[in-house]
């Protein structure tokens, strides 16, 4: 398999976000992991516990946040819907296995991709890219949300060390990679 | 040289300027000079500059009237090229070393007088020009409309591309402050205290508002000294965001307000990093307007020569700029506290002529203090013409009737060159307005004052017609506490003490004075001085019959201009009252809009120009199309492949060699645009058997099946096909326009509707790289890269699908075909995309594989008569319209989407325009798609319309034109000749045939 080629969404600019390094703000696309949406029935005690069995940690029901740790987490997205991202590729067979009834695993990795925003001004950034207030008073570690971004939409996370992760769908990445630099170009 | 030499008006000591920053800029053409701190007016003030710009309709001469947003006359154009920017108020634009700024009207220039031409412009537009003229021969504006907008000046919008930058942050706080007076300051402070997030905003050059030139103490210190503790405390907040020269333009429904921040115009214009300008759009719990107040003028003969200037500004140039802006001051005043103007004159070391007060008896303070420096006051008096052209040279003085409605003794000449005018305040109600809150006219103040709040906000200070500093600051304070408790924040009140005030005795509610002859007589006596309203057009619009405000306005043009009519709106009501008999309350204001000043429309775009207009989708394989030469049609958001041109070919060369080479031997197209959606659960079959007209409960896993989507109405929605990918799990494409939509249509109906369905959808639109293989090779180059799926025609047939390997990467083969060929749709997870589909142009090598785009997609498909929703269909189509009986099942035992409307009498009746192929006689007549279909070639117009084409094409593979059309009853008129008028006064006749051009049985496909 080493002979087949592996295209990020955002390959192609690379350099362009290393420009900006040094200033105030930091951008690059993290590593590839695997992208899984799942549906099921919060309320269903044997989904939740199976889930969470599996991926080692619970599922978050309190809107807009997420669990677990930088390897493995699972986002909430609505009462029924999770994204989990991994990079543990068993995970979506696992998944598969331990749940039981009414459920969805959907693997939507190659339609998806992270940013990584860190640094000073990437508040401002997302600021000038979201109508959502992501002052840390409402926005803190452990939030995230789905939110037009632009004229694209992001899942935006706030990460332990206080960094951004946004989440974005592959097709609108070189838009948003674009207007990134647009935005960060101030404080490069 | 020494600078001062030139600015022959400024003070050696005093105001906010700093001396040893000399900045060097051109007015008209002519080179001064100014200091760091002052704005392009009190820098063309110290200069002795009079004549700023030429009056809209008259061309008369007119100066800086005013120190702020609402000066009329000197609007300016900055820069020049590409960073021009037009309809700036000199009052408002910092100095800037370099500064390059000309007069927007004014031509050939400002001192310049054409006379004859003007006088003769201004007879052709006499009051209730625009009304009359809009109501006549829309001819007639046409006509006029090309001497207004030259005459007009209204500045020049720069030709090319604006080279700044600009900005646009979305903000949040609990509360915005507007205005940074001592109002607002307080009210901020008094809101950060409690740790309430804060936004201050003010639209000048630095805080302070009324505090930047004031004598007042509060709590012990000076009024500058107490303004810079309180700015550096403000500014410790992490929760306080402070923007100084920024102009909250706009107040919308929601707390929704937004703020035009100058970021960089007090440097420079162009900056290549950061923006010029930037647009912050707040969601605030909490307002609260302290924008202060507008001093109105007095209204009287000539009262627009350069010299007369609001009394406040006079002030301002003389305590902030160290610019005083004549020789010998006349102030004319019906209030005590323009007195200060008079006293800060004097103080200046000029002479005060005199004070002319309207009022009979005035006594407070500042009318004995400024007797008390030796200053003529003449009480019962008023300033009734201004003689001079270009600059003030003196005034008529006549003495007036207590209630200022007459004269009562001959009016004498009194020379000097600036004359101050103050009639009092307007509370800036202007943000309060765009709420919908209606003014409320307020007698003890003499203004109107803002109206009942609609959303969460209160005006306090000026803005509320509160003028003394002490209670500025106390109504700030509260007004800070109690939108911090409404943020549920808690909060202590502050007192602050105010030492040094000077009480205001009462003032005269005064506004057009009177002159020797009746006001129609009387030489123009200005009350909107940027579009030369006179107190003469709005008496003869009173007697015209016009009684409303509003229609008044629309009739002399009063308020039109880009100020608003900010400084001589009241003036004209009052006007108007007096003229109708009755009370300013009763005859109403007009309401204010956004933007409060004008507001660029860079700024209003923000980052959202050029490649950043809209966001743009693209697949995968980009890069290989890119480096392919592929030529990009836009389709939704998305960049698809149009054509891929070789050297020396045209678009119709380009097209026609793909679908030859597609019908021939093999083609290839990135279909990952096309929408995907994911779709499980015990219900998913139920569910789509109820979303599709036909049927597809028994769809067995490795199946595919084509089907409509239909709206309520019965009319064709989306098409696609739905793939069953295993038990309970169907995998559905939906047009690549109508792929968002569709999801939202199957959540809409699971969520309101059939709540019980158990089925979840989740978009894969962007997880699959789409990878279109299609032609009579399309085989022998799937078989070369994939070993592991049985290829065979009885193994995997049309529309089958099968999961497989293909290059080495898991994917997933349909066998459905859009061509009318054997296809095999190629699925991959689009990181892998890039490799598959190289994969596959090197395995198609040998057999000529020739990638092809949309264009080439839409005339193969048109061949084999496959209808593109959207194209093909309008919204008011039905499967039957396209002749597609067969997709509709009668047999499900569930109703599904729009069935029952198929049966209402409109969609059952004949004579409904039918897909059917349209033939032209001249093979090589293309017809333009949208062309309207007659039964007759010389059908007498207006001419009953059959249909309409809806797609035509060249057939490269048919060498002949080919088309879809819509025509009524068109499915038994085939045979028929129908004819196709042009724009071009052809007429090209077409034969009525079958929608299928090629391969009738589909046998191509079903290889």
């Amino acid at each position: 398999m080493s002979n087949i080629l592996v295209e990020t969404p955002l390959h192609h600019m690379a350099d362009a976000f290393m420009t900006l390094s040094g200033g105030g703000i930091n951008i690059h696309e993290a590593d590839m992991v695997s992208h899984l949406n799942l549906r099921g029935c919060a309320s269903d005690s044997s989904f939740m516990k199976a889930a969470q069995k599996t991926l080692g940690f619970a599922l978050p029901v309190v809107p807009n946040s997420f669990s677990g740790h930088d390897e493995s987490a699972a986002y909430w997205l609505g009462p029924d819907e999770w994204l989990i991202t991994t990079n543990d590729i068993a995970v979506e067979d696992a998944l598969r296995v331990a749940l039981k009834g009414h459920f969805a695993v959907t693997n939507i990795t190659g339609g998806q991709t992270i940013i990584s925003l860190r640094g000073g001004a990437s508040l401002e950034i997302l600021q000038k890219s979201s109508i959502y207030d992501f002052h840390p008073s409402k926005f803190k570690v452990g939030n995230c949300v789905q939110t037009t971004f632009a004229k694209a939409g992001a899942l935006v996370v706030k990460k332990a060390d206080g960094s951004f992760n946004l989440i974005i769908r592959r097709s609108f990445a070189d838009y948003i990679g674009r207007w990134l630099l647009d935005a960060a170009r101030e404080y490069s | 040289m020494s600078l001062e030499n030139t600015q022959k008006n400024r003070l050696a000591i005093g105001g906010r300027i700093d001396r040893s920053r000399a900045l060097s800029f051109t007015f008209n053409g002519k080179r001064y000079s100014g200091f760091l701190g002052d704005t392009l007016a009190s820098a063309l003030l110290a200069n002795g500059v009079d004549v700023v710009g030429r009056s809209f309709k008259y061309s008369r001469p007119r100066g800086i009237m005013t120190a702020g947003a609402e000066e009329p006359n000197a609007i300016v154009q900055l820069g020049h090229g590409a960073a021009t920017i037009p309809n700036l108020r000199a009052t408002q634009v910092a100095l800037y070393d370099g500064l390059e700024a000309r007069s927007v009207n004014g031509w050939p220039n400002v001192n310049f007088d054409l006379t004859r031409i003007f006088s003769l412009f201004g007879r052709l537009m006499p009051p209730g020009f625009y009304y009359k003229t809009f109501m006549g021969p829309k001819k007639l504006w046409m006509f006029y409309e090309h001497f207004i907008r030259k005459g007009a000046g209204l500045g020049r919008a720069p030709t090319v591309r604006d080279p700044d930058i600009y900005d646009r942050i979305n903000q949040h706080c609990d509360v915005l402050v507007v205005g940074a007076g001592p109002a607002g300051l307080a009210a901020a402070l008094a809101a950060a205290r409690t740790g309430a997030r804060v936004i201050i905003a003010d639209e000048q050059e630095e805080f302070g508002g009324s505090l930047l030139a004031s004598d007042v103490n509060i709590d012990g210190k000076a009024a500058a000294h107490w303004l810079a503790v309180t700015l550096a405390e403000l500014a410790k907040f992490e929760t306080v965001t402070m923007l100084p020269r920024s102009t909250v333009f706009g107040y919308y429904d929601h707390n929704f307000l937004t703020i035009a921040e100058r970021c960089s115009d007090h440097i420079a214009l162009t900056n290549d990093k950061a923006a010029r300008q930037r647009i912050h759009r707040v969601r605030a719990r909490e307002v609260v307007l302290a924008c202060g107040a507008i001093e109105r003028p007095l209204v009287f003969a000539a009262c627009d020569v350069p010299g007369v200037m609001l009394a406040g500004a006079v002030s301002t140039y003389i305590n902030r700029y160290a610019v005083t802006p004549g020789k010998g001051l006349i102030l004319f005043t019906n209030n005590d506290r323009a007195y200060e103007t008079a006293l800060h004159w004097h103080a200046s070391g000029r002479q005060v002529v005199a004070v002319v007060d309207s009022r009979h008896n005035p006594q407070g303070d500042l009318v004995q203090k400024a007797a008390a420096k030796g200053v003529k006051v003449l009480t019962g008096h008023a300033v009734i013409e201004v003689l001079g052209g270009k600059r003030v040279k003196g005034a008529m003085v006549a003495p007036l009737s207590a209630d200022g409605s007459k004269l009562t003794g001959q009016a004498k000449a009194l020379q000097c060159d600036t004359i101050a005018s103050s009639g009092g305040w307007n509370p800036v109600v202007h943000l309060s307005s765009h709420t919908g809150a209606k003014p409320i006219w307020d007698e003890e103040i003499i203004g109107f004052r803002p109206g009942k709040s609609t959303q969460a906000e209160r005006s306090v200070g000026a803005a509320a017609g509160t003028y003394d500093t002490a209670s500025c600051l106390a109504e700030g304070d509260a007004s800070g506490v109690q939108a911090a408790i409404n943020c549920g924040h808690s909060a202590v009140a502050t007192s602050y003490n105010v030492t040094g005030e000077t009480a205001a005795g009462p003032a005269q509610a005064l506004f057009l004075l009177p002159h020797g002859k009746p006001t129609s007589r009387a030489p123009y006596q200005f009350v909107d001085y940027q579009l030369d309203v006179t107190a003469a057009g709005i008496e003869l619009a009173a007697r015209e019959g016009y009684t409303s405000v509003e229609h008044v306005k629309r009739y002399t043009a009063m308020g039109f201009g880009t100020d608003q009519g900010k400084l001589g709106n009241i003036n004209g009501m009052a006007i108007l009252a007096r003229k109708l008999n009755q009370t300013i309350a009763e005859t109403g204001t007009t309401i204010f809009r956004p933007s409060y000043t004008p507001t660029t429309f860079g700024t209003i775009a923000g980052r959202d120009v050029g490649e950043l207009f809209d966001s743009a989708r693209f697949t995968a394989v980009q890069h290989w199309h890119e480096q392919a030469g592929a030529k990009f049609e836009d389709v939704g958001q998305w960049k698809r492949p149009w054509y891929f041109p070789k050297t020396g070919e045209d678009m119709d060369d380009a097209v026609g060699r793909e679908c030859l080479a597609v019908r021939n031997h093999v083609g290839i197209l990135d279909a990952s645009t096309l929408g995907k959606i994911d779709i499980q659960g015990p219900d998913a079959a139920e569910f789509l058997n109820r979303v599709y007209t036909n049927a597809y409960l028994k769809l067995a896993p490795g199946k595919c099946r084509y089907g409509v989507m239909l709206g309520e109405d019965g009319m064709i929605f989306d098409d696609g096909v739905t793939a069953c990918l295993g038990e309970n799990h169907y995998l559905m494409f939906t047009t690549t326009g109508g792929a968002a939509g569709v999801l939202n249509w199957l959540e809409i109906w699971h969520q309101t509707e059939w709540p019980e369905l158990k089925v979840y959808f989740t978009s894969v639109t962007d997880h699959w790289t789409t990878a279109t293989v299609t032609g009579p090779n399309a085989r022998k180059v799937i078989a070369k890269v994939c070993s592991d799926i049985d290829l065979d025609g009885d193994a995997f047939k049309f529309m089958d699908w099968r999961d497989g390997t293909v290059s080495g990467v898991k994917a997933r083969v349909f066998r459905i075909s859009f061509t009318g060929e054997l296809s095999y749709e190629v699925n991959v997870p689009a990181h892998y995309g890039r490799h598959v589909w190289e994969k596959l142009i090197e395995a198609g090598a040998e057999f000529g594989i020739t990638p092809y785009g949309t264009e080439t997609m839409h005339v193969l498909r048109a061949e084999k008569g496959f209808i593109i929703v959207g194209q093909d269909t309008d919204g008011s189509v039905t499967p039957y319209d396209m002749n597609m009986a067969w997709v509709v099942s009668s047999k499900k035992s569930f109703s599904f989407l729009g069935k029952r409307s198929l049966d209402r009498s409109d969609c059952t009746r004949t004579m409904r325009k039918q897909l059917v192929g349209l033939k032209t006689m001249d093979p090589l007549d293309v017809l333009p798609e949208g062309a309207q279909i007659v039964n007759e070639r010389n059908a007498p117009i207006p001419a009953a319309m059959q249909g309409h084409v809806t797609s035509s094409y060249y057939s490269a593979c048919l060498e002949r034109s080919i088309a879809l059309a819509v025509v009524k009853g068109g499915l038994d008129r085939l045979g028929e000749q129908v004819f196709c008028p042009l724009a071009d006064g052809r007429v090209i006749a077409a034969e009525i045939v079958s929608s299928v051009f090629y391969d009738p049985s589909g046998a191509r496909q079903n290889v």
